[in-house]
């Protein structure tokens, strides 16, 4: 059972008890993912400021490459919405750079992915879908979204809250799954090699810890960060649609 | 007297290996008969979908060099297994279970993509370079499957030799049996998304830049139940206390839950890969509606998707509410 702590990203937990006054297991925080989140909202807050620098004084290969990416996401807004929605831009904009750089920071020394906690995704899928729903009802209205409930008959009623609520857990649950299955894989080739000194020697040259470390940590970060960024902005063109006409 | 226990060991080394290897020959064998009829018709293009070939049976060798890696590990590190204790040699049936259900879906079915894009370099022999990396790239992701039961089978190898009782035994087969299960659907999905991605650049290739990151996505969605099926089998294995003789009902409850997973992937895999690659098929046809296209395609591979969820979430009612 030695390997039972590679499953578990909370080596240690803080307790809110003695503030809220309830011994409650909803109220301890896992210290390693909070302490990690909170490095990457820092290094993402320096990144901003230093692309603001260079935005307002700068005219080098540089600008260039974070107007390039802007422009990535305002063409991706663009096809999906079918026109340009600077709010909506903002919050899928935020949501990819942010789990991009949860997904990715493990190729840090001591840095843990947040993402390997299910709580952190399932927090992120949480906010998206409070977004998608108060969309829902700002284009809508609330009369209708609440009946939106009650199709085709009102007999469907847990039917419709089931399958409203399973599209939470699948999107946290579908982030979570990627992003451990590669920590766990790579933990696990790591710990293998790490037991004779000339196989880490010939794996170091022969580039095969760079091809594991770039497929399963750079790429499958990269490619869930999008496919997160994705379903929230199919959902979030979904529900401006209005159906039937 | 030979020990039964002894011949359900052997069977497990010489299965895994025969399963993998002989599937992948089949694999193997698709790709090459396709190269030869793509040279036939377009004989200039020789060198390119040769080297297409080549590529394609190394990449779905794989499968066969997996299966004996993990034979060669049963041989060689089980040497100090005590005959006497059958539940050790129960839960090596886990490793046959997770390793030739999806060595033998996976070995045949990751030779789709090669064979397609041999054909599309013979219709299209001054792209070839584009249509080898893009068929790189999907070959590489239809074996996300095998990886993972590849994964789980190496981590019931480290617990097996603490087993004591058939609850145990069980709960490692459970295990074994959620990832090879679980593999099969999404591998036929993802190989026959990818066949029709390929097919598609040979159709119509000014599409290049707009299929490729709906490949990414679309094949990243098809392989989110392997995600779950993963999940289901790591928390088998690692979050249930150890059984005693008395838990044996706990053993079977897990195996129960292992099949809601594995068998509810199945026709999810399937049908979101069909979906994916008819709206593939539909862009090559017509480009202009791509972004709809891809639209409709990603809602529907999400909405289906729903479906695994349910059956994951009775596993996960079976193992921890039992």
């Amino acid at each position: 059972m030695q390997n039972i702590e590679l499953l578990l990203p909370c080596h240690e937990t803080w307790s809110l008890a003695p503030i809220v006054g309830s011994n409650n297991p909803f109220f301890t925080l896992c210290a390693d993912t909070m302490t990690n989140t909170w490095i990457i909202v820092a290094f993402l807050i320096g990144v901003c400021i230093v692309a603001n620098v260079i935005l307002r004084y700068s005219t080098g290969f540089a600008r260039y490459t974070i107007v390039r990416g802007v422009d990535f996401f305002v063409d991706l807004c663009e096809q999906n919405l079918e026109q340009f929605s600077f709010k909506h831009f903002c919050f899928v904009t935020t949501l990819f750079v942010f789990i991009f750089a949860c997904n990715v920071c493990s190729i840090i020394p001591w840095l843990e992915e947040p993402t390997c906690d299910l709580n952190t995704t399932l927090a992120l899928s949480i906010i998206s879908f409070i977004y998608i729903q108060a969309q829902i009802i700002q284009f809508k209205g609330l009369r209708a979204y609440i009946g939106s409930y009650f199709k085709p008959i009102f007999l469907l009623l847990p039917l419709n809250i089931v399958g409203k609520l399973s599209s939470i857990m699948s999107i946290a649950f579908r982030l979570f799954g990627n992003i451990f299955g590669g920590a766990l894989i790579t933990k696990i080739y790591f710990s293998a090699i790490s037991r004779w000194w000339f196989v880490q020697i010939l794996c170091l040259a022969l580039g095969v810890n760079m091809l594991i470390t770039g497929f399963f940590i750079l790429f499958e970060g990269a490619l869930q960060a999008f496919v997160f960024t994705m379903i929230v902005l199919t959902y979030i063109s979904l529900s401006l649609q209005s159906d039937g006409h | 007297m030979i020990a039964p226990t002894v011949c359900i060991h052997y069977f497990t080394i010489a299965a895994t290996t025969f399963i993998s290897a002989s599937c992948a020959s089949i694999g193997q064998a698709l790709i090459s008969k396709t190269a030869s009829d793509a040279i036939n018709k377009q004989p200039h293009a020789h060198a390119d979908i040769t080297r297409t070939s080549f590529i394609g049976n190394a990449l779905v060798e794989t499968t066969a060099i997996l299966g004996l890696f993990i034979a060669a590990m049963l041989l060689l590190g089980t040497s100090s297994m005590n005959p006497e204790n059958t539940y050790v040699y129960i839960a090596e049936l886990g490793i046959l279970f997770a390793l030739c259900f999806s060595a033998a879906t996976v070995g045949i079915v990751s030779g789709f993509p090669a064979q397609e894009a041999c054909n599309s370099i013979a219709r299209q022999p001054f792209f070839a370079q584009k249509i080898l990396s893009f068929n790189i790239m999907t070959q590489a992701l239809v074996q996300t499957p095998i990886i993972a039961a590849f994964l789980i089978s190496f981590l019931i190898k480290n617990q097996m030799n603490d087993v004591a009782s058939l609850g145990e035994a069980l709960r490692l087969v459970a295990s074994g049996l959620c990832i090879g299960l679980g593999s099969i659907g999404p591998a036929i999905g993802l190989a026959r998304f990818a066949k029709t991605a390929c097919r598609a650049l040979g159709v119509n290739r000014e599409l290049y830049s707009t299929l490729l990151p709906f490949t990414l996505v679309s094949q990243a969605l098809i392989e989110t139940p392997i995600i779950f099926a993963l999940i289901v089998s790591l928390l088998i294995l690692f979050t249930i206390p150890p059984l005693t003789d008395a838990d044996t009902l706990r053993g079977i409850a897990l195996l129960c839950a292992a099949f809601s997973t594995g068998i509810g992937t199945l026709g999810t895999g399937i049908s979101s890969g069909m979906t994916a690659s008819t709206a593939c098929y539909e862009m090559s046809i017509n480009p202009n509606a791509h972004a709809a296209l891809a639209r409709a395609s990603m809602l529907g591979q999400v909405i289906t998707e729903t479906c695994v969820l349910y059956a994951v979430l009775i596993s996960l009612a079976l193992i921890f509410m039992f």
